[in-house]
C-alpha cells in the first residue's frame, strides 16, 4: 500500500469505527505533500466540527452522521474537484524577474528624500517621511535594537510634528484660532512608553496591511480632537468625507 | 508552481529566515539571494490571485520594498514565506479593491452617457446572470474555466484555496497570512470548494459523470 492508501484506510477506519484520527495516528505528515488526502482530512475535520457544534446545540439525530458521510462520499465520487483544480497551469514567471525586482527596490530605497507628493492626495501628509523610513532600514546599525528604536521614535515624532504644523498652517490660513490640545503638546515633548509602543504596533500594522497613508490618522485615540482634525481635513480635501461634509459646510 | 519547486517547503523554510537574519547583520548578498529565491513564487501567487494584471512585477517589487523596511523589526517567529505571503496578500487585496473601485467608477461614468465601453468595445446586450452556452464551455480550456471560477471567489476564500491547494501551506500558516484562525481557514476552504463545485458543475458532470 502506498502512503495515500494508508492514509485513506486510517481515515475510513476512523469514520466507520471511531478509531484515532489520522493526525492522532501520526499519519498527518502525508497531508503536507498530498493535496487530495488533505482535502479528505479537511472534510472529515469540518464534519466533526459541525457535529461537535450540533452536540452542543442539543444532540445529533440518530443516523445523521452516517447519512452525511454517505452524502460526502457520493459527492466526492461524482465531483472530484482535486484533479480539476490541477488543470490550472502554473503561472509563467518572466525571465529576469528577480534582477529587475532587485534593481527596482534598490533604486527606490536609495532615492533622495525630496518632497514629492504628487502621487498622494491625502490631506497634507508628506510622503518623504515614509521614504526616509524605507531608506533607514538599509543602513547597517551597530546595535540595531537601540538604533532602530531611536530611529523610529525620531521619524514618528517628526511625522507628528509635521502633521501638526500643516494643520496649524491650514487653521491659520482659514482664520480659525489654532487650539493645539495640551495633551498632544505633552505627548510630543515627552512621549510615553505606551504611545511609543502603540506607534510601533501601528508601524508594524501599516507595514503588513499596506495602508501607510492612513497610519497617522490613527496615531492617537479617536477623541473629540481627532474628530475635529478629520473635519478640518475633510474641509480641505477635494473629496469630502461624506459624514463630515455637512458639518464642514456649516462651519463655513 | 508545483510543490517540488516551492522554496519555502520544509527545510528551505528556514533558509528564508536565515537569509533575513544574515542580511540584517550586514550581508547584502543575503538579500539578493532572498529576492532570487522568492520573487518567482510571489509573482506566481499574485498571478493566481489577481489574474493577468499588468502591474504584477510592480507589486512584487512593493512586497520586497516592505521586506526592506521590516528588516530591523523582523523576528523569525514564523516561516519567512508566511511573512512574505502576508505582505503579498494585503498588497494584492488592496490592489484588487482599488481596481474594483476604478472599474466601478468607469462603468458608472459609461452607464451615464452614450458611446462605447471604457475598453473601447461597443455596447453589447449581455445578460450578466446568463449561463454560458454548452458550446462555449466545450470550446473553452478547462484550466481557464477553473481559473475564472477561482477568480470569482471572495478574496479570503480565494487566497485560502490558492495557498492550500497550489502553495501547499498548512492551515496554521494560512491563518497567519489571512489574519484569521485555523477553524476559520477550514471554513473558508470548505466554502470555496462548495462554490467551485457549483460553478464548475457542468464541467464536472461532463468529465466525470
Amino acid at each position: 500500500m502506498n502512503l495515500c492508501d494508508n492514509f485513506r484506510a486510517a481515515l475510513a477506519a476512523h469514520l466507520e469505527s471511531g478509531t484515532g484520527t489520522p493526525r492522532e495516528l501520526g499519519l498527518d505528515g502525508h497531508v503536507a505533500t498530498c493535496a487530495e488526502c488533505r482535502f479528505a482530512l479537511e472534510n472529515e475535520e469540518v464534519l466533526e466540527l459541525w457535529l461537535q457544534q450540533g452536540e452542543l446545540a442539543g444532540g445529533v439525530p440518530a443516523g445523521l452522521v452516517a447519512r452525511i458521510l454517505a452524502a460526502l462520499e457520493s459527492e466526492r465520487d461524482l465531483f472530484p474537484l482535486g484533479p480539476l483544480l490541477g488543470t490550472v497551469p502554473a503561472p509563467n514567471v518572466p525571465a529576469g524577474l528577480a534582477q529587475r525586482v532587485l534593481e527596482g527596490v534598490r533604486s527606490r530605497v536609495s532615492a533622495p528624500a525630496v518632497a514629492a507628493t504628487g502621487d498622494f492626495d491625502g490631506p497634507g501628509f508628506d510622503r518623504p517621511i515614509f521614504r526616509a523610513r524605507s531608506r533607514a532600514a538599509l543602513v547597517a546599525a551597530a546595535n540595531p535594537a537601540v538604533v532602530g528604536r531611536f530611529r523610529r521614535r525620531t521619524f514618528v515624532l517628526a511625522a507628528v510634528a509635521l502633521f501638526l504644523g500643516i494643520l496649524t498652517t491650514v487653521v491659520v490660513t482659514r482664520g480659525i484660532a489654532p487650539t493645539v490640545p495640551v495633551e498632544l503638546e505633552a505627548a510630543l515633548d515627552d512621549p510615553s512608553d505606551e504611545l511609543l509602543a502603540n506607534l510601533d504596533m501601528l508601524e508594524d500594522w501599516e507595514l503588513l496591511a499596506g495602508t501607510e497613508d492612513d497610519v497617522y490618522l490613527v496615531v492617537g485615540a479617536l477623541d473629540e480632537f481627532d474628530l475635529w482634525l478629520l473635519e478640518l481635513a475633510a474641509a480641505q480635501s477635494d473629496a469630502l468625507v461624506p459624514e463630515f461634509e455637512t458639518t464642514a459646510r456649516e462651519r463655513g | 508552481m508545483t510543490g517540488t519547486d516551492h522554496p519555502t517547503s520544509t527545510a528551505a523554510a528556514d533558509e528564508g529566515a536565515d537569509l533575513m537574519l544574515r542580511w540584517r547583520a550586514g550581508d547584502e548578498r543575503a538579500f539578493e539571494r532572498l529576492v532570487e529565491l522568492h520573487a518567482g513564487p510571489v509573482y506566481a501567487l499574485l498571478t493566481r490571485f489577481l489574474g493577468d494584471t499588468p502591474n504584477r512585477e510592480d507589486l512584487v517589487q512593493e512586497v520586497f520594498l516592505r521586506v526592506v523596511r521590516a528588516r530591523d523589526r523582523y523576528a523569525p517567529s514564523a516561516r519567512f514565506s508566511t511573512f512574505l505571503y502576508t505582505i503579498a496578500f494585503n498588497l494584492a487585496a488592496n490592489e484588487r479593491a482599488r481596481a474594483e473601485l476604478r472599474r466601478t467608477a468607469s462603468l458608472d461614468a459609461w452607464a451615464g452617457g452614450e458611446g462605447d465601453a471604457p475598453d473601447g468595445r461597443g455596447r453589447e446586450l449581455v445578460d450578466p446572470n446568463g449561463v454560458r452556452p454548452d458550446s462555449e464551455l466545450a470550446r473553452a480550456d478547462a484550466g481557464e474555466l477553473v481559473r475564472s471560477a477561482i477568480a470569482e471567489l471572495p478574496a479570503q476564500q480565494r487566497m485560502a484555496l490558492i495557498l492550500a491547494r497550489y502553495e501547499e501551506l498548512p492551515y496554521s500558516e494560512i491563518a497567519v497570512v489571512l489574519g484569521s484562525s485555523e477553524k476559520a481557514v477550514k471554513s473558508l476552504i470548505h466554502r470555496a470548494r462548495e462554490s467551485l463545485r457549483a460553478r464548475l458543475a457542468p464541467l464536472l458532470e461532463e468529465d466525470y459523470a
